[in-house]
């Protein structure tokens, strides 16, 4: 390692200040890419670098920030091209004594699920960069992060693919927010958990702001801290972008930065070699101020994090096939959105963590697990509880997950322990460890702290630590041994107290047999934290445990002036059910768009009466009439929806009571559904996806972005004869004739268009079969279609 | 950043029509909701201009367009100009529609609003600084809009750079997202007769 990197977090190290605002000095022009300078202008960059050198700069950074092959792409240079030349040239300015850092920044295209760069994408164009400058630097620099995905790609290519220290920073905004929303905790406690050697912020502010934003940051992380600031905020004047604080201003300000803590401080956008040469003057040689940084039991998400060992943590339970028939058939039939309206559910009902398995016989896992979770962290903000025995699965996982995971589970089998341990280094994940071994589940708490103990160690062999460990006692039904809750109650408490790491319970269990589990399950579960247990993977639906929670946490300190009891429960005095639905027909439900109304009628109605009937006689005649409306104008698209979404609500029970019975709906013809290609606007294609299948279509959606080639696919797949393709823009109609024109030449199938920039002209000239106007148009063209 | 309700229900649909109750009160809960949620951001960047008949040449780049030649027309400058309601707009509407389309088309109907609302504040700004110093702006005018191609957003977005500074990216279909984004051209001019008379979009 480079000796100056082994001075980082004992004395101060001098990073170099801002090179694109310096180029556009020299005349690099608006809409140039500073990086192709290293070729054309090389003689200005190692001018530049070498004045950072002789100011004093112990790390000069590579003019690399923002190359990348999508970037070059059309200039004509390759990737190792611009980017060996670029080390060679701080290498010649570093001149024996200065560390040679090769610079990545953002990629510039948004990640998916919202944007279009898939994890793997972006990790390939990280890795280019790596590939071809690693060789001749001392360090990676990931800098002016502001996406936390896109940083763990940049953080895993660097790693995966050199054998260098790497430094990652992230650029925040004044409210301590990265742009994609992630706050300062959860960009921290990422990095630290990828095993960078340091991390920080830069950019985007000035040093006077950052100052505000610091002992946030040190406060979440005990590794050495680098801070290159802006000189100032930006402003304007007379068209140009001027950067305010000078040289002394700047170095003062950077002093009080460094008394925090902060182990390496340079410049950003707006300092030059005088910034860094008073910088140098005033710290190098100084020793860093130490500080106490507590331990702490983490998780995260892209944007927030979850601590363990406060309030007991809640943990969804409720994405997990086992005995859940709807589930399982949502799975077979690849609908996530299923699984989102789950996961958005127990969000809002309180959950902290949201436990994700996938697992079943007939499905491939990998792939359905790493489509749930980039699906999931789409909707919600929560972070989630990989649950998988499939070591497969939880790597896929692992990788494209947004945030340091938790992984459900290790257990004290030789063969988990080999498997999973070494992933969860790997991507820093914390994990639960179970307290089963060969020989099954101990009947002694003894037993299972000795399991417990036994995991601990091996975990601490591949290097993690204890803070990274939940111990999961096991929850054993009461109903079939009397000591069964004990047992595991005082297993956790011996764990909690004499290994020192936190604890987590699947809950549930404890009343499996028993009448009215609901009482069982909460009065377990106060028990259970009374006695210290951290996190609980719950039914965040049930209230019956929601009061237990809320209570417990009122009456422990955990919830100061009772303000989430008093938010939860002042409104609703009464637990008087409340029977709404009883004078109205599900016809009615549907038409006034009452969701709940339409669901609870559904259910009654199927006591009794046919799923098709229901459906024929009271869900279409019912849209039908809202249809007729919403053609007429008399019933605007809110209301529209409102009916459809009790009409789906209607169709789940059904679907439900189907699953119960191991039963699937008839549908009336199957129809492809797709955003074409490069479109990235679903709304319309939503809705019509809704009212075709509350007419009883199965609808098979692509999604948006759809290449031309997988709706053949699918097409052919699926034997369908009918597919619907939706476009907004007019920069992606080409995309639709091309799709159309392929469905054509492959197949018989039937093409309906619809968007925003269509017409009856428009679509006959790309050759479209049918163009409907709007959502209920498509629906008509269908009905007929397969009538 | 405010909420202007009616011209969220506009959105909606409901031109002139009142809207039913629920569509309001989910309007107001989701507004109220996102106000306090969203962190809007923009960034601009005033360039001197050429104007001709059939184009525009700015930093160097010549803009064949006559329905922008025609909106910029006695300008000596113009604004390039991008905004952002941000990721976290994107996220919610999402959360939305799993709960339920209504929601969902509620949730789109809101940030379009609302990003309406805040670009309309922030060229309110300008204006008033260029009025301080005896000018005044024009109308927005974003690309899409009549015969500006959407290939312009590349030009813009190479000099404004939003994705570093207010994380606004450009999809290979020349796309924005987050997708509540807004560019736009904002001409400066001498002539009061040529100044916005409201800071909505489009050549008045």
């Amino acid at each position: 390692m480079h000796p100056i990197l082994e001075k980082l977090g004992k004395e101060a190290v001098i990073f170099d200040g801002g090179m694109g605002t310096l180029l556009q000095e020299k005349g690099l022009s608006g809409g140039e890419l500073p990086e192709l300078w290293n070729l054309t202008r090389p003689e200005v960059i190692e001018e530049i670098q070498s004045a950072y050198a002789a100011a004093g700069a112990d790390v000069l950074t590579t003019n690399t920030f923002g190359v990348n092959a999508l970037k070059l792409a059309g200039t004509g240079h390759s990737v190792r091209e611009v980017v060996s030349a670029a080390v060679r040239i701080a290498r010649r300015a570093a001149g024996g004594r200065c560390a040679v850092a090769l610079d990545m920044g953002p990629t510039g295209k948004l990640m998916r699920p919202f944007g279009e760069l898939s994890f793997e994408d972006a990790y390939n164009l990280y890795k280019e960069v790596v590939l071809a400058g690693a060789e001749g630097a001392d360090l990676v620099l990931i800098e002016t992060m502001g996406d936390t995905l896109e940083l763990k790609a940049a953080v895993l290519a660097a790693k995966e693919n050199c054998a260098l220290p790497v430094i990652a920073t992230c650029t925040f905004d004044e409210t301590g927010k990265l742009l994609t929303g992630g706050s300062i905790d959860a960009a921290m406690t990422l990095l630290e958990s990828l095993g960078v050697y340091a991390l920080g912020m830069n950019c985007g502010l000035g040093p006077a702001q950052m100052l505000r934003l610091l002992p946030e940051l040190l406060r979440c992380t005990g590794l050495p801290v680098i801070v290159n600031a802006n000189a100032g905020l930006p402003v304007q004047e007379n068209g140009r972008t001027v950067y305010p604080v000078g040289p002394k201003a700047f170095c003062a300000l950077s002093e009080e930065v460094f008394a925090l803590g902060v182990s390496g401080v340079g410049g950003c956008c707006g300092t030059t070699p005088e910034h860094i040469a008073l910088l140098s003057k005033s710290l190098s040689g100084r020793a860093v101020q130490k500080r106490e940084v507590p331990v702490r039991t983490v998780v995260s998400s892209g944007t927030h994090t979850v601590v363990f060992g406060e309030k007991p943590v809640l943990i969804g339970e409720r994405i997990n096939p086992t005995g859940k028939p709807r589930l399982k058939e949502a799975l077979r039939q690849n609908d996530l959105e299923f699984l989102c309206r789950e996961g958005v559910r127990q969000a809002d009902a309180g959950a902290d963590v949201l436990d994700v398995n996938v697992g079943l016989p007939e499905i491939d896992e990998p792939a359905m697990m790493e489509q749930a979770i980039e699906r999931l962290q789409g909707v919600v903000r929560l972070p989630l509880q990989i649950d998988t025995s499939d070591p497969a699965a939880m790597e896929r996982a692992l990788r494209v997950y947004n945030g340091k995971p938790l992984v459900n589970s290790v257990n004290g089998k030789r063969e988990s322990l080999d498997a999973v341990l070494p992933l969860v280094k790997k991507y820093g994940a914390a994990v639960v460890a179970l307290t089963l071994d060969e020989n099954g589940i101990p009947e002694t708490a003894e037993g299972r702290f000795r399991i417990a103990e036994k995991i601990v160690r091996e975990a601490e062999r591949y290097g993690i630590a204890r803070k990274d460990i939940l111990v999961d006692t096991l929850t054993m039904t009461v109903s079939t041994g009397e000591e069964n809750a004990k047992v595991t109650l005082e297993a956790l408490e011996r764990v909690r107290r004499e290994l020192g790491v936190h604890t987590v319970l699947g809950v549930s269990n404890v009343s499996f047999g028993l009448p009215r589990r609901e009482l069982v399950t909460a009065n377990f579960f106060t028990m259970a934290m009374q006695r210290g247990l951290s996190a609980g993977i719950v039914n965040v639906l049930s209230e019956a445990l929601m009061d237990a929670y809320r209570s417990f946490c009122a009456l422990s300190g955990f919830d100061p002036g009772c303000k989430d009891y008093i938010a939860a429960y002042a409104e609703r005095a009464a637990p008087a059910k409340k029977d709404a639905a009883k004078d109205m027909t599900l016809f009615e439900a549907i038409v006034r768009g009452l969701r709940e109304e339409a669901g609870a009628l559904t259910d009654a109605a199927l006591e009794t009466a046919a799923p098709l009937d229901i459906v024929n006689g009271a869900l279409i005649p019912a849209l039908d009439e809202v249809g007729k409306g919403y053609e007429k104008g008399t019933v605007f698209l809110p209301q529209l929806l409102m009916s459809a979404d009790a009409a789906k609500e209607a169709f789940e029970r059904i679907k439900r009571k189907l699953a119960a019975g191991g039963e699937k709906a008839e549908p009336k013809g199957k129809i492809v559904l797709a955003t074409v290609k490069g479109d990235i606007h679903d709304i319309g294609k939503n809705i019509v996806k809704v009212l075709l299948e509350n007419y009883g279509f199965e609808v098979i959606d692509l999604g948006k972005d759809v290449a031309p080639e997988t709706v053949l696919r699918a097409v052919r797949e699926n034997g369908v004869k009918l597919a619907g393709l939706s476009a907004l823009m007019t920069t992606t109609v080409p995309a639709m004739a091309e799709t159309i024109e392929l469905l054509h030449r492959e197949t018989d199938c039937t093409v309906a268009v619809g968007g925003a920039v269509l017409n009856e002209e428009y679509a006959e000239m790309i050759g479209a079969d049918f163009y409907s106007k709007d959502a209920m148009g498509t629906v008509r063209f269908a009905e007929k279609f397969f009538a | 950043m405010t909420l202007n309700e009616r011209e969220a229900l506009r959105y909606l649909g409901f031109r002139n029509a009142a809207p039913d109750e629920r569509t309001a009160a989910l309007v107001r809960e989701l507004g109220k909701a996102f106000l306090s949620a969203l962190a809007p951001k923009h960034i601009y960047r005033k360039y001197e201009i050429e104007v001709t008949e059939n184009a525009v040449l700015l930093d160097g780049w010549r803009i064949e367009s006559a329905d922008l030649a025609r909106n910029l027309a006695g300008c000596g400058a113009a604004y390039l100009f991008a905004a952002t309601l941000g990721l976290e707009a994107d996220r919610r509407i999402r959360t939305e529609t799993a709960k339920s389309e209504a929601r969902g088309a509620a949730a789109h109907a809101v940030c379009n609003a609302l990003i309406e609302s805040y670009i309309d504040e922030v060229h309110g700004a300008l204006d008033r600084a260029e009025r301080a110093a005896g000018a005044f702006t024009r109308p927005r005018f974003s690309p899409g809009y009549g015969d500006v191609p959407l290939s312009a957003q590349r030009e813009i977005f190479a000099r404004l750079r939003p994705e570093k500074t207010i994380g606004v990216t450009l999809t290979d279909s020349l796309l924005m997202v987050p997708v509540k984004s807004v560019t736009a051209f904002i001409g400066v001019t001498r002539d009061p007769a040529r100044a916005a008379k409201r800071f909505g979009e489009g050549d008045e």
